[in-house]
């Protein structure tokens, strides 16, 4: 091999290897570059999902739809472990602490479907977040054309813009599609339950309402999965939990599962209690400033043995909330709650004498 | 091809066409590199600028977030049966808020943080009296990271009403969110 010839293929190596790394630096560039957009993309998301968890709960009764790129949305919230967190696409994206979020605990797609209710249990508390999407299907189940009064009822506030459908013994779900989600809602009184529910990936509601002329007032809620109803067995051997009040209703239904009911419920029952803290503070700042011997007063401070005042009343309700909702004694708590209403009516109706919502 | 390079006193400089090859291409990587480089800086200072029109966009979003939350607090909003009043806060909840965040803490102190953040709202009443309720002010942990922070402030006209007497006054919200400066 003569000098020119060392040369040339010298020249050939040092151009390849200086090729292959200014290759490897724009491959690598590249890669990190995709991995930073895609990191870009899930915070942008994330950002507006805390936007509109600090926004759309501020006022109730509304439903939105949000388009979004394909996402995985998967939420946790636990009170045994205090914790309560969202996770996009695998990771976790941020905390809900302290919001009352109803979802199914994972949600795929592209539309996102949030509602908001008021939860006033006596007086407003918080406003409940319900967060779902157009594979979600709930059914509903009536025998005959006419719908049974309770479901009629529940109807009456249930977005129409879900996806529901309406089951009866000849017409309802055969087939699972890809990632949809069925849950189905029935009421204590329609048993025996029908036996033709989607087993897999499917959840059933059973909501049994304290009393038939209200059912939103309270009762409570079993959680079985879609195998469970198949199992037949004693309906109290099933996940329960209680609910009060209408928003609190629609929680469960739109969560499914026991475990994340609770957790949010905690949550309202620890905004309830601070709530009447506030308005045991209220009653004392305003006590300074009602004459004494006045209707007034009595109304708050009570008289000895005819009527209890609203103080002891306010009193008696943070001791039964102390506990959390995982611990509340439902007897005890609708009866202050009723207690509570008939006091602030009373009070309300007194010129001169402010209640407390 | 080859070439004839000669130095200053005209002598012919010997260098074969290997060597000249070999410096041109040398020439053109170093000239590369420095595109390279050059575009990776500007690059860098774009993504820079981007990220902090982001975040200014984002604080930007949290505060009127925040604003939002203030003013449709249930616990110091005017109620009458249930129905309250927008802009109008009564004014012995506002006393009571105070005496609730003082004397509980614990129990509330978590929940306003993390929904207000580093704070301050007062509510200032400017007619018929002159007085002022501060019924948030957390600051955190500013002077142990030693991070400089701004305060934006946003000011709300409200009404202040007195259920014991029916006497509304006028006064205005002072929100101050503070922001970690970047």
């Amino acid at each position: 091999m003569n000098k020119a010839q060392l040369a040339m293929s010298f020249n050939w190596i040092f151009v390849l290897i200086v090729g292959i790394v200014f290759l490897t630096f724009f491959f690598s560039l590249i890669a990190s570059q995709s991995k930073v957009s895609d990191q870009k993309v899930s915070a942008t998301i994330a950002k507006q999902f805390q936007t509109i968890l600090g926004t759309t709960t501020q006022k109730a009764g509304t439903f939105k739809t949000y388009s979004t790129p394909k996402i995985e949305l998967s939420f946790y919230c636990d009170a045994n472990q205090a914790m309560s967190r969202y996770s996009l696409n695998g990771k976790i994206a941020g905390y809900t602490t302290h919001d009352v979020l109803f979802s199914p605990s994972n949600l795929k797609g592209t539309k996102l479907y949030t509602w908001t209710q008021e939860w006033a249990y006596p007086y407003q508390v918080t406003n409940f977040l319900y967060v779902t999407n157009k594979l979600h299907m709930f059914i509903f189940y009536s025998p005959n054309e006419v719908l049974p009064a309770d479901l009629e009822n529940l109807l009456k506030i249930f977005p129409t813009n879900l996806t529901i459908f309406m089951m009866n013994d000849t017409h309802y779900p055969t087939k699972r599609l890809n990632n949809n989600l069925y849950t189905y809602v029935f009421f204590k009184n329609q048993q025996p339950l029908p036996d033709i529910i989607l087993t897999e990936k499917s959840k059933v509601i059973i909501i049994e309402p304290n009393k038939s002329s209200n059912i939103f007032d309270s009762g409570k809620v079993y959680f079985l999965s879609g195998n469970d109803l198949k199992l037949n067995r004693d309906l109290d051997s099933f996940n329960n939990s209680y609910y009060f009040g209408a928003a609190s209703l629609f929680g469960a239904i739109f969560v499914g599962e026991k475990q994340q009911y609770d957790c949010n419920m905690e949550k309202a029952f620890t905004r309830l209690l601070m709530l009447n803290k506030m308005y045991q503070y209220r009653t004392t700042e305003a006590l300074k400033y009602i004459p004494s011997f006045s209707n007034c007063q009595y109304l708050y401070n009570g008289t000895s043995s005819l009527q209890t005042g609203l103080s002891q009343l306010l009193d008696d309700f943070s001791d039964t909330l102390e506990g959390g909702f995982l611990n509340i004694d439902a007897v005890k708590f609708k009866k202050l709650v009723l207690d509570l209403r008939n006091k602030n009516n009373r009070i309300s109706s007194e010129g001169g004498c402010p209640g407390i919502y | 091809m080859s070439f004839k390079l000669y130095s200053r006193n005209g002598r012919l400089l010997k260098h074969n066409s290997g060597q000249i090859q070999l410096n041109e291409t040398l020439f053109i990587i170093i000239f590369i590199i420095l595109i390279i480089v050059f575009g990776l800086v500007f690059f860098s200072q774009a993504e820079n600028d981007s990220i902090r029109t982001k975040q200014k966009e984002y604080r930007q979003l949290d505060s009127i977030v925040t604003t939002q939350y203030v003013t449709s607090l249930t616990e110091l909003k005017c109620s009458v049966y249930g129905t309250e009043d927008q802009s109008c806060f009564e004014e012995i909840k506002l006393t009571a808020f105070e005496n609730l965040t003082k004397n509980d803490w614990d129990l509330v102190g978590e929940y306003y943080v993390n929904k207000l953040g580093t704070a301050k709202i007062t509510i200032e009443e400017i007619y018929p009296q002159s007085r002022n309720w501060t019924i948030y002010n957390y600051t955190g942990t500013f002077e142990k990271d030693g991070v400089a922070y701004d305060g934006k402030q946003t000011q709300i006209p409200v009404v202040i009403w007195n259920p014991l007497t029916g006497k509304r006054a006028f006064g205005v919200l002072y929100l101050t969110v503070y922001n970690k400066v970047i």
